[in-house]
């Protein structure tokens, strides 16, 4: 199985070098902070006693419990440390991102005097355990647990939008680098019919299914995925479609393989446009006109970001093709497409991952620096970039810069660490 | 090493040049954003408004100290015919142009004409014509006009306020417009057949006059000179201006030599200009800067801080009309309303928004305005209260999911509305959440939904909205209830963006309008006050609080409520 | 040469081309229509009277703006439509005329129909010039929605300082980089290569708002060290009127210090490093080796043989360096408010002035691809086997 080479390929590699592991393991621990944000930053205690009843807020789903006609309001924020347990065991970091501590607020910072004030009026120091250690925002926020929390958004949109690109960037990458100008042949009527195809389908996708793509672009979410998707779908449908129609006429009158078609020139120009164009600069257009939501986030940073690679994808592929076990595969009959995902892929793949792993250092930056000048991302989600937001209007927050800032340094630190590690294994 | 040498030069070099002290009797202004253009009647930002009261003159304006008219270019208050629609105005004998032509009515009638006709573009002056019926000139004496209303109406003289008064040989050289009546300006039909006046108006539109400084010209004591864009624009003092050798006229002299606006968007940078004294003078920045400016012993030896009222005020609008199906009947309760009013957590948002400077509002006028209604309490943040009055109203948590829900027209509604808000600013971003966050511990599911700001008037003159935070400009003049509270304002798409309004509120905002007798006015102001108090139609937040920030270096500083709260032009520098 | 070049020049033609084309359909499909914002005052307050006078001023800006014009060429519509739906302006009326059609439409709705309007449109218009505009070719990017002014003159001012920062930025770069790649390249298992190497790999994952944040945190902060200006570019007031240039410069250089750091620091890594590897390589070839045995020393093989011939993937650099640094222009004239396109850019996006954000698009997309040119140009000079495949 051709899985199992790359995995122990990968495996080899892992083993040679040392930093590449600890970049692995540190960026392994990130993603597991990232799934267990809620009970590591949580304004709902894990386990508390009330009036003799042991509840488990934290990990609940239940909106809210009446204990001794005394309704305990789920959502209720900060009244949770208020609560006159019997015991409770907060998470380290008792807050959730969009708690509001208003005795904390505007911005106190890690040192200074965080205050709680009692139902009956009175102040008093900040227990230990419900300390800000890293600070508070102008609303009050906790840092700490807005940075937990924010992991989650820049893993994601990092990760999924390059799921994107490399579907992209390979495909493209691989047929332009294997089949070059001339290993594409299509017939006369073929041409025509792909011509017509795309009229057709632009009709189709955006005339009839306009006002249904627009929602999706106004709702965000999974709904914008499934639109795009569904659109990609039918486009890639349809013109299966006609390109079949058109072989079999094709066949009909043997105008059959007359042809070739450029996908070589068509790939590379492509890659020319997009990369003329400034991406951030593009994005912040782009979602300055559609409504903010991190799906269309990912889906533009995905579609924008395949060139470098397709590039690398189809210098490979174009270097792969003169080796022998290629041209034994075609020797033998092989189909084209077996070679190009079977055989070739698995051996290009760990070269392919660089451009990839850069490409989701980039993502993050992109996200961030959004964040940061407070375009195209929701306003509701906390994100590091928008802490950092907050302390460009008011450079007295230090730790609105400082935190923030590492945590966006160390994560495309480690991605650029690991990029850089795989690409010295040529 | 010698890169390294190179290096400390450059720094050296930096040093120096960057210690460079500006020019004596120099006054540098914060500005927080630059005006769109600078045309003295087609613009519409703020900022505008504020440059041209030190370079252009209108016929009246607002005395600063006391908050009355003030003649300005007219030599008194105008002389009110009994039936309170004809006025008549004398201009000041020795004003004049800078080319030294004098100051007449032409000019005033020219404004009037350049704003009324169809084809100038400037719709914010357009309302004021209405009322207007004609100017008509004294056909003795050159500086004497009667301005003849419609209708009578409390802002028949204070509306002169707002307009800059424009030379007419300076924009119509050939007396164009003259030739024509107002009625034949607005007939479109007419208009037609006559290409010279859509010339002039293409003339009178064109950039020009809105961006470049040799084209600006008024009669106020001080002249545009420089407009470095997105860097500063430079006023210079007019050396000959007739003002200089007439005492009284205060609030159109010159002091400082040279006024120049810096602008710096960005707060936490204008924070760290304001303590390396670079800028002089700041009426912008925000509320947490100036508090740890407060606290910093150091900057106060060179400034002064001062806190001064405004009348503008922040609101929470509810829409009372909504057509249930895009937007639920939630609010057309007042009961609910109140609950909404009483689930805003004023005091923490004071707080931790405006480090408790800002003052309550109550109902539809400011409190610093002198008509303002005191019998009436501020509702208060009243968690359990709130809770009480939405069970009483029916809306109560029927099916266990945290969110309060009614049966409405045989449909089950779930109290969740969107808040509107217009994108861009850090404080309503917090606003809205501190909302939300307190509405969702009643069980009421809140969004918040960033607009910019046309998608946010649009929705909000389009009655497509549930809740909608902004906030309004007022000034000294007495208050037009009709522009937010008429009900016409919301069958025609205006300002009533809420739906309020009964035919005796419409009743009692006519009466107001036309009672000049001030007293009068102030008892009835005072009971629509009381109207909307019941209704609670907006929910009234705080009247923002203006902070101004002075270099010890310039005397004579006076605060006022009016904007732009300091005037420039009476900064004196100590010697 | 000039074949090449000339070949390279009709390349570029479809590029830029596509690059309007991107520009235009985000245009067209900008949320609200521009007029309304154009004419949108405070003071309508609600009166019929002003709803008519908007009225008047919104066809008038209509045909300013050429908007009462086809979007294309030709268009794709369902059979149902009318030929001249796109005159429907009103957002409210089209949503409901398109409702209508959908219910009374039937079959047709699900037929296309290819409707040519010839050169008469927006597109056209835009680029090649028409009514009131004299298209993009010649400069002219149409009207600010928020200024009403032209935006190739807002920009124009802007357009100088961007481009001033990104050739000086890159030129530091290129300045302090290659020098440090020699070293690297002379002696690639000295503390100074590992240290500067590991450092500028540091930098190179620092995100340039941080930076940017923390620089002016601390140099230009009185409460830590206040070195350098907060922000803007020039000294308050201006330039002095008969200033001239070198003392322009000189004025503004303490306004220069930090956003240069902010523009170079990221790529020098990147840089130093390709230099370091492609000398290394030259080094180990036959010709270097009869240099030295030529008796020249190192410092000329190194300055003058080896980077020479090394200069190939620097260039390469070049043109992947530059459209990062317009790229990232948004973030650090944003921190430091140096009043160039970048800062313009979010200003217009605030006000949703789309023609800017588009114009702003457009303009570095073209100073992009011109720099792809000069680079291939160098390139093929630099290389004459390029000029021949």
């Amino acid at each position: 199985m051709n899985l199992k080479k790359t995995y122990t390929s990968f495996k080899l590699i892992l083993q040679k070098n040392r930093v590449l592991r600890r970049c692995i393991r540190l960026f392994t621990f990130i993603t597991c902070v990232a799934f267990l944000a809620p009970f590591l930053a949580n304004d709902k205690p894990l386990i508390c006693k009330y009036k003799g009843q042991l509840l488990f807020p934290a990990f609940s789903y239940k909106n809210h419990v009446f204990i001794d006609n005394e309704s305990i309001n789920y959502l209720m924020g900060k009244d949770w440390q208020t609560l006159k347990t019997e015991f409770s065991i907060f998470p380290p970091c008792s807050y959730s991102p969009n708690t509001i501590d208003a005795d904390n607020a505007p911005r106190k910072g890690p040192f200074d005097n965080q205050i709680m004030n009692l139902k009956n009026g009175e102040s008093i120091p900040l227990p230990i355990k419900f300390r800000h250690w890293l600070g508070t925002t102008q609303n009050g926020n906790d840092v700490l647990s807005c940075l937990i929390h924010g992991i989650k958004i820049s893993l994601g949109v990092g990760i999924f939008s390059m799921l994107i690109a490399a579907l992209l960037g390979i495909t493209l990458g691989a047929a332009a680098g294997y089949f070059q100008n001339t290993g594409l042949k299509i017939g006369y009527i073929q041409m025509v019919f792909l011509i017509i195809s795309i009229f057709f389908n632009y009709f189709l996708c955006f005339v009839i299914r306009a006002e249904k793509l627009s929602d999706g672009f106004q709702s965000g979410g999974i709904w914008l995925f499934y639109q795009i998707g569904f659109t990609l779908y039918l486009w890639i449908q349809n013109t299966i479609i006609f390109l079949w129609l058109g072989k079999w006429i094709d066949e009909k009158f043997d105008f059959n393989n007359r042809l070739h078609f450029p996908i070589d020139t068509i790939v590379l120009r492509i890659i020319e446009i997009l990369n003329s164009i400034p991406t951030l600069l593009l994005i912040i257009a782009l979602s300055a006109i559609t409504k903010p939501s991190f799906s269309l986030l990912i889906v533009i940073i995905g579609f924008l970001s395949w060139t470098g690679i397709a590039r690398i994808t189809r210098a490979e592929y174009l270097k792969a093709k003169q080796l022998d076990y290629v041209t034994s595969c075609k020797a033998i009959g092989m189909g084209h497409y077996r070679i190009i995902a079977r055989h070739i892929l698995p051996n290009v793949l760990p070269l392919i991952l660089v451009p990839v792993v850069f490409g989701l250092a980039g993502a993050v930056l992109i996200e961030a620096s959004l964040s940061f000048i407070g375009v195209g991302v929701p306003l509701d989600v906390i994100t590091w970039g928008s802490l950092l937001n907050e302390a460009r209007e008011h450079f007295s927050a230090w730790w609105l810069v400082l935190f923030p800032g590492l945590c966006v340094f160390t994560l495309i630190f480690i991605y650029n660490k690991i990029a850089v590690e795989i690409s010295k294994f040529k | 090493m010698k890169s390294f040498f190179y290096f400390l030069f450059v720094l050296l070099l930096a040093i120096t040049s960057s210690c460079k002290k500006t020019q004596n009797n120099v006054l540098v202004v914060h500005l927080i954003s630059e005006p769109d253009d600078m045309h003295p009647t087609n613009g519409a930002s703020a900022v505008r408004a504020e440059l041209n009261l030190y370079t252009n003159l209108s016929l009246l304006r607002v005395n600063y100290k006391t908050g009355e008219l003030l003649p300005c270019l007219s030599e008194s208050l105008p002389i009110v015919s009994l039936d309170g629609l004809n006025y008549d105005y004398k201009l000041k004998n020795y004003m004049t142009w800078d080319d030294g032509s004098p100051i007449t009515a032409r000019d005033v009638l020219f404004t009037a004409k350049a704003s009324k006709c169809l084809y100038t573009n400037n719709p914010g002056f357009k309302p004021y014509w209405e009322n207007i019926l004609d100017i008509v000139p004294d056909e003795i004496d050159n500086r004497k006009f009667t301005v003849i209303m419609k209708r009578p109406y409390i802002l028949n003289t204070w509306f002169w306020t707002d307009f800059p008064i424009l030379q007419e040989t300076f924009y119509d050289k050939h007396k164009i417009l003259s030739k024509y009546t107002n009625s034949q300006l607005t007939d479109s039909v007419f208009l037609r057949t006559t290409p010279e006046i859509k010339k002039l108006a293409d003339e009178f539109n064109s950039s020009k006059y809105s961006t470049d400084p040799k084209f600006m010209n008024g009669g106020g004591p001080y002249k545009i000179t420089k407009w470095d864009k997105g860097v500063s624009i430079t006023l210079e003092k007019k050396q000959n201006h007739w003002s200089q050798n007439c005492k009284d006229a205060w609030y159109c002299q010159g002091n400082p030599d040279k006024i120049i606006f810096k602008l710096n968007s960005n707060n936490a940078s204008a924070l760290l200009e304001l303590k390396n004294g670079i800028i002089d003078v700041s009426t912008m920045i925000d509320y947490a800067s100036f508090s740890e400016l407060d606290k910093d012993e150091n900057f106060k030896k060179n400034y002064v801080l001062k806190l001064a009222d405004t009348y503008n005020y922040t609101y929470v609008a509810m829409n009372m009309k909504p057509d249930g199906k895009k937007h639920k009947k939630i609010f057309n309760d007042p009961d609910v309303r109140k609950a909404m009013a009483m689930l805003t957590p004023y005091d923490q948002i004071n707080k931790t928004l405006y480090e408790n400077h800002n003052k309550r509002m109550i109902g539809p006028i400011s409190p610093n305005k002198s008509d303002f209604n005191t019998d009436l309490a501020p509702v208060t943040y009243d968690l359990i209260a709130a809770k009480d009055l939405l069970d009483e109203a029916g809306w109560v948590d029927s099916d266990n999911d945290n969110i309060r829900d009614k049966m409405i027209d045989g449909e089950k509604v779930k109290m969740e509305f969107t808040i509107n808000f217009i994108k861009g600013s850090k404080v309503w971003e917090d606003l809205g959440k501190q909302l939300a966050e307190s509405m969702s511990k009643a069980g009421i599911y809140a969004m918040l939904n960033p607009l910019d700001y046309n998608g946010f008037i649009g929705a909000a003159t389009g009655h497509d909205f549930d809740m909608s935070i902004g906030a309004w400009q007022s000034s000294a003049p007495p208050e037009d209830f009709s522009q937010l509270w008429h009900s016409s304002a919301w069958t025609n798409h205006g300002l009533n963006f809420t739906g309020f309004g009964t035919p005796q509120s419409d009743a009692l905002i006519d009466s107001i309008n036309t009672s000049i007798d001030e007293s009068k006015r102030a008892e009835l102001s005072k009971r629509f006050q009381q109207l909307v108090y019941d209704e609670h139609p907006y929910i009234f937040m705080f009247t923002q609080t203006r902070r101004v920030i002075v270099n010890k270096k310039w005397d004579n500083l006076d605060v006022y409520t009016e904007y732009p709260g300091v005037l420039l032009n009476t900064l004196k520098l100590k010697d | 040469m000039w074949s090449y070049a000339l070949k390279r020049l009709l390349w570029f033609i479809p590029t830029l081309f596509a690059v309007t084309i991107i520009g235009f359909i985000l245009l067209s499909n900008a949320p609200g229509d521009p007029v309304n914002s154009l004419v949108l005052s405070n003071n309508s307050g609600g009166s019929l009277q002003t709803a008519k006078d908007l009225e008047h001023q919104k066809i008038y800006w209509r045909k300013q703006l050429g908007l009462d014009l086809p979007l294309f060429y030709f268009s794709i519509n369902k059979l149902s439509e009318p030929d001249t739906l796109y005159k429907i302006k009103e957002e409210s009326l089209l949503k409901q005329f398109k409702a209508h059609i959908k219910l009374t439409g039937g079959y047709k709705n699900y037929i296309p129909k290819i409707i040519w309007y010839g050169h008469h449109n927006q597109y056209h218009r835009w680029v090649f010039g028409g009514t009131n505009s004299r298209g993009i070719v010649r400069g002219d990017f149409g009207i600010s929605i928020s200024k009403k002014e032209p935006v190739i003159a807002i920009l124009k001012d802007k357009l100088i300082w961007s481009l001033f920062f990104s050739i000086v930025s890159i030129i530091l770069a290129y300045g302090i980089s290659i020098p440090i790649g020699i070293k690297m390249a002379k002696s690639p298992d000295s503390r100074f290569s590992k240290m500067s190497q590991f450092f500028l790999f540091l930098m190179y994952s620092m995100p340039s708002f941080f930076v940017g944040v923390l620089l002016l945190m601390l140099f230009a902060n009185p409460d830590v060290v206040s070195i350098f200006p907060p922000s803007g570019i020039k000294p308050i007031g201006g330039y002095d009127d008969d200033a001239s240039l070198v003392s322009k410069f000189i004025d503004s250089l303490p306004y220069m210090v930090l956003p240069l750091i902010c523009y170079t620091y990221s790529s020098l890594a990147f840089i130093s490093r390709l230099t370091a590897t492609s000398i290394s390589e030259q080094l180990r070839l036959d010709y270097i080796k009869t240099a030295k045995a030529k008796g020249l020393s190192e410092k000329t093989i190194l300055w003058k043989h080896a980077l020479k011939n090394s200069a190939l993937p620097l260039i390469t650099v070049f043109s992947t360096v530059f459209p990062g640094v317009v790229g990232g222009s948004v973030i650090i004239e944003s921190i430091f408010t140096i009043p160039g396109m970048g800062l313009e850019t979010v200003r217009a996006i605030g006000s949703h002035d789309y023609p800017i954000v588009i114009a702003v698009i457009t303009l570095s997309s073209a100073l992009t691809i011109f720099s792809y040119l000069m680079a291939d140009m160098l390139y093929a000079w630099v290389d004459p086997r390029i000029r021949k495949t």
